[in-house]
């Protein structure tokens, strides 16, 4: 089974102009970068944590958070320590384990994979890739480019796919052979599943550049296009608000905090 | 004076062989291939699975060897012109080919984008593609389905989406490689039809004689060793008929009577169901049904009715979203890996069963597993190779036919000893010897058969029972002697 980054809907943010959607992404990575306290940064997380949960549904907040959560976990665990500087918060035996100014920095890292984490998703998860590749178009990417971006959206479910298809394939066969835990979680158990998806993987390159050059990529005739992107009042209308969005994202810049 | 029209396609003494690996020769698999094909004609290539078929539609394709290297030689001529230094997309227009295996040609993720790619690489006006690309899916019965994603349809339904393609397309040439096996008889009837209406030509390529189906093609030949080896121009030729019956592609005459074998009642599932995600609700929905070990079973249905997911829930590899399965022995509810133990499943597709680099490592896999000594290995090894017609122990799968594959596939889950085996379209691309030959190994071990199939008259003549489903529901289960009663039963399904 296929399983796709992006999710059909029809909510606002599906609706949203693609364009807009991607230019965003800009201002929004910027703006978790800049030297700002932790408390500016945390509305703009709850809004997108928010819009994740309001237009895909509060289930799509599993996935991104299980993706990310080891790498919470680390920053949590490695960055007070080396903060040392600010007013101790938490000792051990007189040793000194978080500071204001560690706890200061683990917050903003926090927020900003959160914030950064999110907004991508939202984004990812709304845009579907016929729609990407019009807008990387319409940005005046090559061709060939785009239709590398599409192949690689694909791609990478398929391999998920047959990551999937493998291990139901290994299942099969070693269903009601004993096997202690300990092996069952060992990498080397996993090696023959990751060959034969590699195999898998190899195999589906010269299968997928035959499907590209039976369907006509590479011919020299101008490409024309079956859907198109939002015009008109729509389209301004989204300019728009992605245009106050982008201040709001900006604006934390032009403070002095 | 009156003159023979030149034909269309014309292949002369077109020769093929695939390059070697590991120091072994590659395989040869066209040897003197000719074939000609008159403008407008309906002609059938018949042929074993490993005959060359495939081969062959992706050389007039352009893409053998381009993409796979190997030793072709001959010529090929469409419209008197050479087609074989051409590029495959320069070929579109002229030749259009449905592979045997749908996921090798569907690459995105919504089935009207996937069927205007080729349309937009043609350089058609917006307006006109839209047309087609309704049109196009209003004829392969896929209205509704424009944004659905290609992944979730059925095989069936894939091989709709992409005839759908190559009617967008309208090439001069349409090749279909095995692409009836996997419709329901009401689909191949109407693609047949279809194919019989259209401007163009096309040849279609089955290992199997599909009674009542394809006798409306003006010509037929017969693929094997790498050459024609018979032809005709009517479907009652005599002649062919019995070389047809030499090769297997008709049912052997001296197929064992079905015979009722002893059964026990192995499998109970009650109250089963289960939605499938991404299918605008479809559900699966059994109130009872029983298995047996010993039991050779048919499991019949339209496209989508929910014959694979059933199959996937019995085996294990679905949990279902209520409902129970139970074995009827230990009188304890299975799921998960406990059914996994007891129940086989062989995948449409060989490929996604077999990794390992030898014959013999595949075949040993589950035995080691197992904790099997390695002279049991070895002795169970060598009976199953010859059971099943493996006699190369050490050579790659990568190298074998799709037939040896298969029988590959089928021989590693004979070795695991499952009590219940379920062939998803096993007989796909299989001719009839080769499919009789599996299931008679197959039956050696004890197991009960569940085949899932398109072929209702195949299943009337080994089956001992026969399931029907539609709309997720078996809306028929009869014993023999009782079949001619699922003409009554389940008439819209499938039957002539």
């Amino acid at each position: 089974m296929i399983v796709d980054f992006y999710k059909t809907g029809s909510s606002f943010l599906h609706r949203f102009d693609p364009r807009a959607k991607l230019i965003l992404l800009v201002p929004l990575f910027a703006c978790f970068f800049f030297r700002v306290p932790p408390s500016v940064l945390v509305p703009y997380c709850c809004a997108l944590i928010a819009l994740v949960a309001a237009t895909l549904g509060p289930g799509e907040l599993l996935s991104p958070l299980k993706a990310i959560g080891p790498v919470l976990v680390l920053i949590c665990l490695l960055t007070p320590p080396f903060h040392r500087t600010g007013t101790p918060l938490w000792q051990v035996a007189g040793v000194v384990v978080v500071t204001t100014d560690g706890a200061r920095e683990t917050t903003l890292m926090v927020l900003r994979f959160l914030g950064i984490t999110f907004g991508f998703f939202a984004v990812v998860r709304t845009v579907s890739p016929e729609d990407l590749v019009l807008s990387l178009r319409w940005f005046r990417l090559p061709y060939g480019a785009c239709l590398v971006v599409l192949i690689a959206l694909r791609t990478i479910p398929s391999l998920v796919g047959t990551w999937h298809n493998v291990q139901d394939a290994h299942r099969l066969r070693s269903a009601g052979q004993e096997r202690t835990r300990k092996r069952r979680l060992s990498l080397g158990a996993y090696m023959p599943l990751l060959t034969s998806v590699l195999i898998e993987a190899v195999k589906q390159i010269p299968v997928q550049a035959m499907a590209l050059e039976s369907r006509g990529y590479g011919r020299r005739t101008h490409r024309t296009s079956f859907a198109d992107l939002p015009t008109g009042p729509r389209a301004l209308r989204d300019a728009f608000i992605a245009l106050g969005i982008a201040m709001l994202f900006v604006a934390p810049a032009f403070i002095p905090w | 004076m009156h003159t023979t029209p030149a034909p269309f396609f014309e292949a002369r003494k077109l020769s093929f062989r695939f390059p070697g690996i590991e120091g072994r020769q590659g395989r040869s698999v066209l040897n003197d291939f000719s074939l000609s094909l008159a403008r407008g004609s309906l002609s059938v290539l018949l042929g074993a699975a490993d005959a060359g078929k495939t081969t062959f539609s992706r050389i007039a394709a352009g893409l053998i060897p381009r993409f796979t290297g190997g030793r072709l030689s001959g010529t090929m001529l469409l419209g008197g012109r050479d087609a074989l230094t051409q590029r495959p997309y320069e070929l579109m227009e002229q030749v259009g080919v449905v592979a045997q295996s749908s996921d090798e040609q569907i690459f995105l993720t919504r089935c009207d984008t996937e069927i205007a790619f080729a349309l937009e690489s043609l350089g058609m006006p917006r307006s006109r593609m839209h047309e087609k690309v309704h049109e196009s899916l209003q004829i392969m019965g896929l209205g509704g389905f424009e944004a659905r994603n290609p992944s979730t349809l059925s095989g069936g339904e894939k091989k709709r989406l992409l005839l759908a393609c190559l009617y967008a397309i309208g090439p001069e040439l349409w090749i279909l490689d095995e692409s009836l096996a996997e419709l329901d008889l009401a689909w191949k009837r109407r693609t047949v039809a279809l194919l019989s209406e259209i401007q163009a030509t096309v040849l279609i390529l089955d290992s199997r004689w599909q009674e009542g189906l394809i006798q409306s093609a003006t010509s037929f030949a017969l693929l094997s060793n790498g050459m024609v080896n018979a032809s005709a121009t009517s479907a009652d030729d005599g002649t062919f008929s019995r070389a047809l019956g030499a090769a297997g592609i008709t049912p052997g005459e001296a197929l064992d009577p079905p015979v009722i074998r002893a059964r026990r009642h192995f499998l109970s599932v009650r109250d089963l169901r289960y939605t499938f995600p991404g299918t605008d609700g479809f559900s699966l929905r059994i109130d009872a049904l029983d298995l047996f070990e010993g039991e050779m079973c048919c499991l019949l249905g339209r496209n989508g009715s929910g014959k694979s997911t059933l199959g996937r829930i019995l085996c294990g590899l679905l949990r279902p979203d209520g409902g129970t399965l139970t074995f009827a022995d230990l009188g304890v509810p299975a799921f998960g890996d406990a059914l996994c133990a007891h129940v086989g499943y062989l995948f449409q597709n060989p490929d996604h069963q077999i990794y390992l680099p030898t014959v013999r490592e595949e075949l040993s896999l589950g035995l080691a597993r197992q904790g099997s000594s390695r002279v049991e290995i070895a002795e169970r090894v060598d009976a199953a190779a010859m059971l099943f017609g493996l006699p190369d122990l050490d050579e790659p799968p990568a190298l074998m036919s799709y037939g040896a594959r298969r029988r590959l596939q089928a021989a590693t889950y004979y070795l695991l000893a499952r009590r219940l085996l379920i062939l998803d379209e096993v007989d796909s691309g299989l001719s009839y010897r080769e499919l009789e030959g599996l299931i008679a190994a197959l039956r050696k071990g004890g197991a009960g058969l569940v085949l899932i199939t398109h072929d209702m008259r195949y299943a009337r003549s080994i089956a001992d029972r026969v399931l029907v489903m539609g709309g997720g529901r078996v809306i028929a289960d009869v014993s023999r002697p009782s079949f001619s009663s699922l003409e009554s039963l389940a008439p819209e399904t499938f039957l002539p």
